[in-house]
């Protein structure tokens, strides 16, 4: 974690080098490639995406004026702590930042892709699922402070230069999902993460082998197998670190509405409200991407139960399967951004 | 091999897919009839307080505790935030969309008449949108939506008063919002309110 937070603000003191930063309605500063600078408005096509089939339509845009309206009374309460001062604004603000980060996660966005990824295609502790929620949401909250808090409080940073940071901590996000897939990827080829051995199928080849050293498969339910020499319960390290950082992957893009309440609680002088705010949201970012989490462990429980996945090397394809899947996602975005197809820093 | 990889990003889309909106502005659209027809269209934005604080905080380099002055802005400072937080729409034709009868109309690439002020705390945004050729209105309605296609900026008229039609021979013509089922946001999920103008 420490080593971490080093890297972040070593990350910090570098030059910009994003290939498109955003500007301040979220667009690169540069045209997209495919759009012809000198006669934009010609070639506009006039085509938009076909509307959402009505129950989900509807239920996606109530969730964006749920969020407007959070907005609008989040505004509405900063103002009256830095006007009046005073207790009840503060608890409303802490209310619903955390309301409004349980709404605003579940909309399209906040890692739940990759997050349910890796649950869907593993056996996990519901733990895990909590665990990379939770760092996944706290590491999110804490970059946004300290990205505003070091280069606006401290370096006196403009807006433009803390989105373009924003956008560096982004690539970051992407390459680390990236690299961390390629890592899940070759724990479950090499047997260290994943898997382990509970099928008749799989028995033969396992009993020739060492237990202790399958042990740490960490699917979490090892101790349901009744195999007559039981397994040594070790401390199950390699996936819980793989959970631990690829929450923390996850979250260090910043989310960009908590990096503009930062910048407005800081250029009101309560930046504090601000940074408790952000807290807040976080805990409820966390709560919504954890019932994610929990309902894909749930579902890949479920699945294997109806036998879905009865030998091992089933099980070994699926891990493998969501580890690349995860890594495809970090390094579209990363290929997203860097042909300024998406901007960055946009969430 | 580039295409390949566009379609390969395009697919993962849903999984690219972001939360929005992040800032907030209301709009006015007023239509100008000169000689029956309608050459331009005078845009009126105003922004939510985070967005304006922090654009704001950057064109008078005030930062930190203090905080931007409430002073009014200087013809320098406009000039900035043009540069800074609005000349790059030009690029996504300043989320003007328009058409005639539903034909799409084009604007100019140049606004006129660019001025911002400050309201409080919120920023004002004030600039004329030239439309290619002047458009007549005879027995077809123009329509005009204001709205960024990626939905980090959501545009929205002002209640009750979001659209209007101004010049001469306007006496005859009429005003509204309405909403536009057709060119949905967000994922196919938020109906745009447009600007209707009929005569």
């Amino acid at each position: 974690m420490l080593k971490r937070l080093l890297l972040l603000l070593a990350l910090l003191t570098l030059p910009v080098v994003s290939a498109h930063a955003a500007d301040m309605f979220g667009k690169p500063d540069s045209p997209p490639a495919s759009a012809e600078p000198a006669t934009p408005i010609e070639q506009k096509p006039d085509v938009f995406a076909p509307n959402l089939p009505d129950p989900f339509r509807s239920a996606l845009s109530s969730l964006v004026e749920v969020q407007r309206q959070l907005n609008t009374r989040l505004r509405g309460d900063l103002r009256a702590v830095r006007d009046q001062g005073g207790l009840t604004p503060a608890l409303a603000i802490i209310t619903i930042s955390f309301l409004y980060g349980i709404f605003h996660a579940v909309g399209p966005g906040h890692g739940k892709v990759v997050v349910g990824s890796y649950f869907l295609s593993r056996r996990s502790r519901l733990l895990h699922g909590l665990a990379m929620s939770g760092s996944a949401a706290l590491v999110q909250s804490v970059s946004a402070i300290i990205l505003v808090g070091l280069l606006a409080l401290v370096l006196e940073a403009g807006s433009s230069e803390i989105m373009a940071r924003a956008g560096q901590l982004e690539e970051l996000s992407y390459a680390a999902i990236c690299g961390l897939g390629l890592w899940m990827a070759w724990g479950v080829i090499s047997g260290r993460t994943c898997c382990e051995h509970h099928d008749d199928e799989a028995h033969g080849a396992h009993d020739a082998h060492d237990h202790h050293e399958h042990d740490h498969c960490g699917c979490g339910h090892d101790h349901h197998h009744d195999h007559a020499h039981k397994p040594v319960a070790k401390p199950q390290r390699p996936e819980w670190l793989q959970v631990i950082l690829t929450g923390g992957a996850v979250g260090l893009r910043p989310c960009s509405g908590a990096i503009l309440v930062l910048l407005f609680t800081l250029a009101n002088g309560i930046f504090w409200v601000g940074v408790v705010s952000t807290l807040a949201m976080g805990v409820g970012v966390a709560i919504t991407v954890s019932v994610v989490s929990l309902g894909m462990v749930g579902l890949q429980r479920g699945l294997s139960a109806i036998g879905a996945e009865r030998t091992q090397r089933l099980r070994q394809g699926l891990a493998l399967t969501g580890s690349l899947l995860i890594t495809l996602l970090g390094a579209a975005q990363l290929y997203g951004i860097w042909s300024g197809l998406v901007p960055a820093i946009a969430g | 091999m580039k295409r390949l990889l566009t379609a390969a990003v395009l697919i993962l889309l849903p999984g690219l897919a972001q939360a929005h909106p992040h800032v907030w502005v209301d709009s006015i659209v007023t239509a100008r009839l000169e000689n029956g027809e309608v050459s331009a269209l005078v845009e009126d934005w105003l922004f939510d307080e985070d967005f304006s604080a922090t654009v704001l905080g950057d064109i008078r380099k005030a930062k930190g505790i203090a905080g931007p002055s409430k002073a009014p802005l200087n013809p320098g400072e406009i000039a900035k935030l043009k540069q800074n937080a609005f000349s790059n729409l030009k690029n996504y034709d300043y989320f003007t969309h328009v058409w005639l009868g539903g034909e799409v109309i084009k604007i100019k690439p140049d606004v006129e008449d660019f001025s911002a002020r400050i309201e409080g705390d919120q920023l004002r945004y004030f600039f004329t949108v030239r439309l290619a050729h002047p458009a007549s209105l005879k027995g077809k309605p123009l329509t005009v939506g204001v709205w960024d296609d990626s939905y980090y900026v959501d545009v929205g008229p002002v209640k009750g008063k979001g659209a209007a039609i101004q010049g001469t021979g306007s006496e005859a013509c009429h005003a509204r919002v309405v909403e536009d089922k057709v060119h949905s946001l967000y994922y196919g999920s938020i109906f745009p309110q447009i600007a209707e103008f009929t005569c």
